[in-house]
Formats: structure tokens, C-alpha cells, sequence
């Protein structure tokens, strides 16, 4: 009997020390962020919440899908953000596997992204690597954090800060903080990213922030956040640097072989490639004419996102923005089809030129703007009216950007409250279709009553409400999260 | 030594999948066609399980009354899985098809290998006495390589014992009772369950994070989610006592049962906030009871020439959740439309309640996106809107008790049997039904449609065909499951025997010949989550089981 017992045990003995698992196609946290390729490569996985943003693009869609310039076909749910009929849970959305259009998209990115910005911000101080580039990838992984929860507190209002990388379960689990101290982290994060050593253009990689675009993000939030000191500081500092200028045509901004030298006033963009593997987003194929049919448009392209004839018609009609819609296409055979035939659901179908891609059969060239430099004359502009009245230095950067668009000087003398409303009218004309006109009415309240008026035979009512200044959080993160109340205008 | 028998076995389960496919360049519309046409992929996957297992055992009968045996058992399995798969897109033109992907224009690749590893070691100890009083022992440890560094091992023991009261003197004389058992147990289970491998680990990997930089495509590498290191066995401990009868030679058999079982540790794969930037962990993060009744009966009605054999059985489960994450909660949706909740069943249905569809002139309440000709929502608490708050507890999709039921019939050469088996007061949510009566103009739709809401037809049942997804979750597709089913019914006839045939029997079969039930939807039988332990009784577009005819010739030599 012991002759048997005996491997027995042995094999006991043996055993118990191999339940260890062996880790073959992954990489033990502790052992990673330790060089230089291991922390290029977290970083990326800080980039790719902001690709996932932007595919849909729900970064733009449900800003531009809410204001009063550009509308979708009520298709998939795209309607209930025209029509503010989005419940809490997103549920129309939900059901038609839209959640990356919807505003769901945007608060899974966004704390996507900032835990993996954490992990790099927490982890490769103490990798072993070029301490240039080291401090460069922790500066990159400030901004991205600062990025994202902007792109929150704009969208959400009062948001959860999370700092730090969830080791454990319990680190999981936060309540929201006030918006004022979002900022003061958004603010932080960016004085860090600004100190990081980040190269200016065009000496930076593309798709990274330039030491420049840390202040413009710096601008615009201030600006949303009301501090025109900070706001206008920050947008002077990057007029000042002298890094960026305007593109003199603005058509060339968006121009599909114009990308590169378009990197100029273009800052910041969410970049897509004709590549595959590779990041894109829908916005060319939105945009263009139903069935393909123009082929200036895209290879392909459905009649999904047209922009209010209101709109169009407010334009002067020497801005060579308007250039930018239209209202006929060119078909395969070379006829032009008339406003009326453009699309099924009106007669007054307008199109936008901004995502024009006629190449590309695989992926996409034209990257979505985030930050150009436009933005900054124009936060300047508001900012020194905000803090100064309608001083010649505001005077001086809205012309910049209404001379290169071919428009004259603005009417001088005008009052402290018009410069700044002709200001935030003139940002209308410069970001449509960018995700960016929605939280210049709802920062300054026009939204309830611009809103109302933005209506056409496709939407003939649009029943906008004081909640609708901020998008519900999701009740998927309610029901998971004890700690978080929803915003109490949604309750 | 006598009495002692070591026995071993080794099994080794080796398996290897090839899945394949090509997209041509021939399929596609000329004037689209480009370097990027054509795609071709392959996926390699291979396991290779291993299983030891060895079994010592000594028995003895020693002073002449008292029977003991002895059992260890040391067992240990292995599982190692590589998968590897390569797409690729942009053929230069068909004739290699996807047996050349070198030639194409990109490919990606993709690669993962994981191993597990389950250690078993039991030891138990059987003893009788004069074959009337028996008590069995058994310790067991398995250790399991999924769980946390010190959560490896779980020790389960158990204890049974059964009394045979046939074989005291009072009961001998009695002549129509032929056995008489007393039973009893208790003991802890452990589950390991579906478990993935490697959560309680803290690692990363390169899970699909990627970006374009200087337009070029980059991946990224990312945390894998929050390790887990509490991951641990789930245990359940649990009593049952039992009585077997048998009466008049055996002729009834009746087996009754009562069980109580609490199971603490549950596993689940819990749904994370949002903003902690990962959507699940698996833990154990709930406790749990079941308890029920079991009845079995068999009788040999008739014994003659005709032969009549019956048997039925009937089980009845109740469950509980008892905590959800060791207090912090009381309510946690597992699915859209069901839930864990502290003190009900395990995944009831939580939903709006359905009241008709909204007609023309009605109030559509605010809250839940309501439409002229689509689905209308009870007001619960009567707020005036639609909220969360209006969603309440519309269904238990945990059966009130099954049952099954058999019958054999044979006179000379020919033999009848029958099984029927059924569930009763079980809810299925039909989710099945909310893509079939969503009018989107892109796929199949019920008949009843034909018959749907407008404002010249008020149907009440079907909605108008502009809802563009809106269907809100409600009560209306939560139906009763109950149902019985003829499981098998056979008729047979066995030839009389020939010279160097042992038997020759011919038959004729029909598998699930009909269904009693009120449920609309394909079977009721199906569950879409069928690997959940919680998502029960939903039925998203599961293959229904087949109604087979099956005619037979069994020849036995």
C-alpha cells in the first residue's frame, strides 16, 4: 500500500503549486508601463476612447443633431435628439445599436479614456526611458484626461472625477462633483500637460496635441466655464505663437487633399485614414446624397444629415462659407439635381461640403476638427467683450475671421451684448456641422429659444425644455452605480 | 492486500477546428470594384484537455456485521486553448480564393492561447452495519488555477446516511411493504462554473485599442478590466432528507425527497459603472436558497402477458436571491429586462406594464417616448410621466414545478412507451416578439401586423408602422411558459427469434410530437442565455427544437 501512496503524495505535493496561471497572450500589469515601447503603446490606449467617440461620430452628432443648423432623417433614433425625445436610458438609440451616436457614447468614452490616461499618468513615471519623451507621454496622457472630461462636464454638467487607475473594485465605484471642480481639474490636468516639454507644429506627430492645442482646449473650457480672463489668455497664446495661421481659402480647411497643409489652422483633429485597419467615421457618408448619387460626395453616401434652408439663408451671401453647403449635387452622369430631388423627406434639403471625400474606397481622408485656430480669434473675441466691451482688440480678431471668409468688417459701435451675440452668430457660420454650436446655446441659455424656431416641414415642432441643457446620464451607469444620482432635472 | 484495488485512467481530448470563409471579387458591382476587393479569412483553433484520474479504494467486512470501505481519489484535468486567425482584404482576383492570404493587399492577425487547470483529491469512507444502518463520509479539496492566489482551494465535505427500516424486525412482517430507505445528507458543493480564466489577475493586453497617428494605423495596449484577486469558489451547502418505499413486491416504488440549499459566493459577471471606464467584473457577489420537494413513482400495473409500466416524478423549486454584493445593494439589473433583487427569485422580469397601444385623443404620457399607434405604459406612481419608477416586477420566469411523466405497454412482440414532460407557471420573456412586431421594413414580421394600429384601425394589439425602434420594455412580451410536452412516443414490435439473431425489433418514433402550451412564441423550451446561472427564461430567437419522425430497425446479435 505505501508503494502506492507514496506518488500519490507525490503527485499532491506536485500539484498544488500549479493552479499559478500562465498568462500567455497578455501581460501582467506590474510587469508593464516599465519601457519606453511599453508606454508609447498604453498611450495609444489612451487615444483610442476618442477614436470610439468619434466613429460614430457621437462627439459631433448629438451637439449637431440638437442645435439649429443641421438635422438627421429620422432614422435609427437620430430623431429623438432633434426631437428631444431621448429618455434616460437611451433606449431608441439602444434598440437600434446606435449607442455610438448617442450620448451614452460619449460618457463610456470618456471614462474609457480617462482610466487609461490614469494608468500612464500613475505607471510611467517610474519607467525606465528616454525622460524627454517620458515627460512628453505623461503630458500627452494630462491632456487626453483634461480632454475627456470636457467632453463630459460639457455634455453632462456635473460629472464624476476619477484620477486615478482602479486597481480594485471598490476604486470603481464614485460619486459626481460639482462642474466648478471639474474645471479646476480640467485646468490642472492642462497645466501639467502644458509643462510637459509637448513639441509645437509642425514638429509634432500628427493626431498628438501641440504644446499650442493644451491652450486652446485651456481656452475653449474656460470660455465654457465663464473665465474670460483665463479664456482669453489662453487663445492669445496661441494667436501669439505664432505656430498656426488661417488657411486663406476656408474651403481648403476641409478639402480632401488639402489635409496636411490644412494641419495649420487645423490643430487638433480626430484623424482617419483611407487605411485598413484604420479609424473612420460616418460623417462623409451622412452627408453626401442618398445612394451614393454625387460623386464629389463619397464613394458612399446615404442623404442623412442635411442643414436647416433657415440656415443657409442666414448667410451673407459673399461668405465663402456658404460655400461649404449647397443646395444642388452633381450626379454620376454630370446632371445637376435641382434642391427639390435631393432628398425624399423635403424640398428645401440642404448639403454639407465640410466631409467631402470622392477617393476613398477603403476608410476615409477627412479628419474631424476639434480645435482650429479660427476658434481661438473667435474665443478671444468673446472673451475681450465679455471682460472689456466691444474694444477695438475684440474688433480685431471677429474680422480676422470674417475677412478671410471674404466677408467685410463688422458694423462698429456696436454695444458690449451685441458684439458678443454677433460673436457667438459668427461661430455659428464658422463651426457648423462640428459639434460645436449646441453648447454655445445652451452656455448662454439661447437654446430655449433659438431651438423652438429652428424648425422646418421634416421637424414642424421641436419641444425643447430647460433639462435638455445637459444630456441624462445613462441609466446604465445608475444601475450599476449606487453612488451617482442622476442630473435633477432628469429625476 | 485483499480488498484493495487501485484503478487509473488518463483521457486526452485533442481537438482541432478549421473555420473558413472568402468573399469574392466576382460578387462585386463592377463599378466598385478596386484593390480592396475580395476578403478572405481563416481562424485555427485547437484544445487539448488532459484528465487524470486515480482511484485507491480498500474494502472489508469485519466481525461479520460490519462492511467498511475506503475511497481516494486523486484527479486532476488541464485545458490548454490557441486560437489564430488571420483576415484578409484586397485580392488581386479569385483564383487562390483565401488558400493564398499572402497575396492580398492587408491582413490583420490575431493570436491567444489560455490554459486552466482543475485539482481534485477526495477521500471517503462508506460504512454499514448489518446492511440496515449505513453512514458515509467524504472530505473533498478542488483547487481550481481561475480563482485568486489564496482562493485557489475549496474544502468540501459531506456527510449521508440512510437507515433501511425493511430490515428491522417490526417492519419484516409486514407483508406489503417490500423496502423501506431513510435518508439523509448534508454537505457543501463547490462551483467553479463558467468561469473565464485569468480575472483575478491584474494584466493588460492588446484588446483592439488602437488610433491613427502620422496616418498610420497603431494598436495600443490596454488594462484587460479590474482584477479580481477574492475570486473564489462558489459553495453551496446543502441538507436533503429522503424516504424510498416500495410496496407490494416491488410492484410501486415511491422516492420522496425535501432539500434545502444556500448558496453563498454566487458567481456572476456584474455589470461595472460606466465611469470607472470598464463594463463587468466577475465575482462572487451574491448569496442565494433553493429549496423543494421531489417526488418519484413507478408501478407495474400489470404483470401478465401485458406488461404496463408508469412512472412519474414532480419537482418543486423555490429560489431567493438573499444578498446582492454582500449588502450594498438591493436590486441589479442582469439583463435589459431582468433583474437580481434581495428576497425575490432569481431573474424576474422588471418592466413597464403594458396597457393597449395609445389611440387617437389619448394623453401620451411624457418619459418613455411614447407615439400615436405605439405601445402605452402604466403610470404606477401616477407622477403623470414615465419613468424608472414605473417599472415593476411583471414576471418569474422560475417554473412553480415540472414534472415528467412515462409509460411502457407490451403484450407479446409489441411495446408502447410514452414520456411526456412539462413545466407549470414559469414567465418567458419573448424578446423575439419585440423585433417581430417592430415594423422597420427590414425583416420578417408576424402575420398579425397585417393588422396593425392606424388612426382608421385602432388596433389594440399591433402598433402603427412608423415606431423607428420605439418599443419601450414592457409587460406585453412577458407570457406564460408553461407548457407539456410529448417528449417521445414509440411503438415496437420484435420479430420472433431466427437461428443466430439474438433480437430483431422494428420501430416507428416521433420526438416532440405536440405542445400544450399558451405560449406564442416557438418553443418553450428555449432559453438564449442558457450558460446563465441568472438570464433565465428569455427567448431571443433560439432554434427551436425539431418535431422528428423516426422509423427504426434494431438487430442485436
Amino acid at each position: 500500500m505505501k508503494k502506492i501512496l507514496i506518488p500519490i503524495l507525490v503527485a499532491f505535493g506536485l500539484a498544488s503549486c500549479q493552479l499559478d496561471e500562465t498568462i500567455y497572450s497578455s501581460i501582467y500589469t506590474e510587469a508593464f508601463y516599465k519601457t519606453a515601447a511599453d508606454a508609447e503603446k498604453g498611450l495609444i490606449a489612451a487615444y483610442d476612447p476618442f477614436a470610439d467617440m468619434y466613429s460614430g461620430p457621437a462627439g459631433t452628432l448629438i451637439a449637431d443633431f440638437s442645435d439649429d443648423q443641421t438635422y438627421p432623417r429620422g432614422v435609427v433614433g437620430r430623431n429623438t435628439l432633434t426631437l428631444f425625445t431621448y429618455d434616460i436610458n437611451y433606449t431608441t438609440q439602444k434598440s437600434n445599436s446606435r449607442l455610438n451616436e448617442a450620448p451614452q457614447q460619449i460618457w463610456t468614452s470618456g471614462y474609457d479614456g480617462i482610466e487609461k490616461a490614469n494608468w500612464i499618468i500613475a505607471k510611467v513615471p517610474a519607467a525606465t526611458m528616454d525622460e524627454t519623451r517620458k515627460k512628453q507621454i505623461i503630458g500627452e496622457a494630462y491632456y487626453l484626461r483634461a480632454f475627456y472630461l470636457w467632453m463630459l462636464t460639457k455634455n453632462f454638467g456635473d460629472v464624476v472625477i476619477k484620477t486615478t487607475p482602479s486597481y480594485l473594485q471598490a476604486d470603481a465605484i464614485l460619486g459626481k462633483s460639482p462642474k466648478a471642480d471639474v474645471y479646476k481639474q480640467i485646468y490642472a490636468d492642462l497645466d501639467l500637460a502644458f509643462a510637459a516639454g509637448l513639441p509645437s507644429y509642425p514638429a509634432v506627430d500628427k493626431g498628438r496635441p501641440s504644446k499650442e492645442v493644451v491652450n486652446a482646449l485651456y481656452a475653449k473650457a474656460a470660455l465654457y466655464n465663464e473665465e474670460w480672463q483665463k479664456a482669453l489668455e489662453k487663445a492669445q497664446a496661441v494667436i501669439t505663437s505664432g505656430k498656426y495661421s488661417l488657411m486663406p481659402d476656408v474651403r481648403n480647411v476641409y478639402k480632401y487633399d488639402q489635409e496636411d497643409a490644412a494641419r495649420i489652422e487645423n490643430m487638433w483633429a480626430y484623424e482617419v485614414d483611407p487605411v485598413l485597419p484604420g479609424r473612420s467615421h460616418q460623417l462623409t457618408g451622412l452627408c453626401g446624397p442618398p445612394a451614393s448619387a454625387g460623386p464629389e460626395y463619397g464613394k458612399t453616401t446615404f442623404g442623412s444629415m442635411f442643414a436647416y434652408q433657415s440656415f443657409y439663408n442666414s448667410f451673407n451671401p459673399a461668405d465663402k462659407r456658404r460655400l461649404l453647403l449647397d443646395t444642388t449635387y452633381v450626379d454620376k452622369n454630370g446632371k445637376t439635381i435641382p434642391q427639390r430631388s435631393i432628398t425624399p423627406i423635403t424640398t428645401e434639403g440642404v448639403l454639407i461640403k465640410k466631409y467631402q471625400d470622392p477617393v476613398s474606397t477603403i476608410g476615409l481622408i477627412p479628419n474631424i476638427p476639434i480645435f482650429r485656430l479660427a476658434d481661438m480669434y473667435l474665443i478671444a473675441a468673446e472673451a475681450e467683450a465679455r471682460l472689456n466691451g466691444a474694444t477695438p482688440l475684440a474688433y480685431g480678431y471677429i474680422n480676422t475671421v470674417r475677412k478671410r471668409a471674404g466677408l467685410p468688417d463688422l458694423q462698429t459701435g456696436l454695444s458690449k451684448d451685441a458684439l458678443v451675440d454677433a460673436v457667438i452668430q459668427e461661430r455659428a457660420w464658422e463651426f457648423f456641422a462640428e459639434g460645436d454650436r449646441w453648447y454655445d446655446l445652451t452656455r448662454t441659455g439661447k437654446f430655449l429659444t433659438v431651438i423652438p424656431k429652428a424648425v422646418n416641414s421634416v421637424y414642424p415642432v421641436r419641444n425643447v425644455t430647460a433639462k435638455n441643457k445637459y444630456f441624462p446620464i445613462p441609466q446604465d451607469e445608475l444601475n450599476a452605480n449606487p453612488k451617482l444620482e442622476q442630473n435633477p432635472d432628469w429625476k | 492486500m485483499k480488498g484493495l484495488t487501485y484503478r487509473a485512467s488518463f483521457n486526452v481530448d485533442l481537438q482541432s477546428s478549421l473555420r473558413d470563409g472568402y468573399s469574392p471579387r466576382s460578387i462585386v458591382n463592377k463599378a466598385d470594384l478596386n484593390d480592396n476587393s475580395g476578403s478572405g479569412f481563416k481562424v485555427n483553433t485547437n484544445g487539448l484537455a488532459l484528465l487524470h484520474e486515480s482511484i485507491l479504494t480498500y474494502s472489508t467486512l469485519f466481525a461479520q456485521h460490519h462492511s467498511f470501505k475506503a475511497t481516494a481519489v486523486v484527479a486532476s484535468q488541464s485545458e490548454d486553448n490557441n486560437s489564430n486567425q488571420i483576415n484578409a482584404t484586397g485580392f488581386p482576383n479569385d483564383a487562390t480564393q483565401n488558400e493564398a492570404l499572402q497575396l492580398a493587399l492587408t491582413r490583420t492577425v490575431t493570436s491567444s492561447r489560455s490554459r486552466t487547470r482543475l485539482d481534485s483529491y477526495l477521500a471517503r469512507i462508506n460504512y454499514g452495519y448489518k446492511d440496515k444502518y449505513f453512514l458515509d463520509l467524504t472530505a473533498r479539496v478542488d483547487g481550481s488555477s481561475k480563482f485568486g492566489a489564496n482562493h485557489k482551494y475549496g474544502l468540501f465535505p459531506a456527510v449521508s446516511a440512510a437507515w433501511r427500516i425493511i430490515e428491522e424486525p417490526f417492519a419484516k412482517n409486514i407483508s406489503w411493504l417490500s423496502d423501506l430507505k431513510l435518508r439523509g445528507s448534508y454537505g457543501i458543493t463547490g462551483n467553479a462554473g463558467g468561469l473565464n480564466p485569468y480575472q483575478s489577475l491584474a494584466t493588460v493586453s492588446a484588446s483592439g485599442s488602437d488610433y491613427n497617428i502620422n496616418h498610420t494605423f497603431v494598436t495600443g495596449i490596454n488594462p484587460s478590466g479590474i482584477a479580481n484577486p477574492d475570486l473564489r469558489w462558489e459553495k453551496s451547502t446543502q441538507a436533503d432528507i429522503g424516504l424510498d418505499i416500495s410496496l407490494l413486491n416491488n410492484r410501486i416504488s415511491i422516492i420522496v425527497d425535501a432539500y434545502q440549499k444556500t448558496t453563498k459566493d454566487l458567481l456572476y459577471v456584474k455589470g461595472l459603472p460606466l465611469s470607472s471606464g470598464y463594463g463587468t467584473i466577475t465575482g462572487n457577489f451574491a448569496s442565494l436558497e433553493n429549496k423543494g420537494l421531489e417526488f418519484a413513482v413507478n408501478a407495474r400495473i400489470l404483470d401478465g402477458p401485458l406488461k404496463w409500466n408508469v412512472s412519474g416524478n414532480m419537482t418543486m423549486n423555490r429560489n431567493k436571491v438573499l444578498d446582492l454584493d454582500g449588502g450594498t445593494t438591493q436590486e441589479r439589473f442582469i439583463t435589459a429586462y431582468s433583474i437580481l433583487k434581495v428576497g425575490q427569485p432569481l431573474g424576474v422580469f422588471k418592466t413597464y406594464v403594458y396597457d393597449g397601444i395609445n389611440q387617437t385623443g389619448d394623453a401620451i404620457l411624457p418619459g418613455y417616448d411614447g407615439r400615436l399607434g405605439g405601445l402605452k405604459v402604466k403610470d404606477i406612481n401616477g407622477d403623470g410621466t414615465i419613468s424608472a419608477a414605473d417599472q415593476v416586477i411583471t414576471g418569474n420566469p422560475n417554473p412553480k414545478f415540472i414534472y415528467g411523466f412515462s409509460t411502457n405497454l407490451s403484450f407479446k412482440g409489441f411495446d408502447l412507451s410514452m414520456f411526456l414532460s412539462g413545466s407549470q407557471g414559469n414567465d418567458i420573456y419573448n424578446a423575439a416578439r419585440l423585433s417581430f412586431e417592430m415594423p422597420l421594413g427590414q425583416r420578417n414580421q408576424l402575420a398579425g401586423l397585417a393588422n396593425r394600429w392606424s388612426p382608421t384601425n385602432p388596433s389594440n394589439q399591433y402598433v402603427s408602422g412608423f415606431q423607428a425602434g420605439r418599443l419601450p420594455v414592457t409587460s406585453q412580451v412577458v407570457e406564460d411558459g408553461s407548457y407539456l410536452r410529448c417528449k417521445n412516443l414509440t411503438l415496437g414490435y420484435t420479430l420472433p427469434r431466427i437461428k443466430g439473431v439474438q433480437q430483431i425489433r422494428v420501430y416507428v418514433s416521433t420526438n416532440n410530437l405536440f405542445t400544450i402550451t399558451k405560449y406564442s412564441g416557438f418553443d418553450p423550451e428555449v432559453n438564449t442565455y442558457a450558460g446563465s446561472n441568472t438570464a433565465i427564461g428569455i427567448d431571443n430567437l433560439v432554434y427551436p427544437q425539431a418535431k422528428s419522425f423516426l422509423g427504426g430497425l434494431q438487430v442485436t446479435f
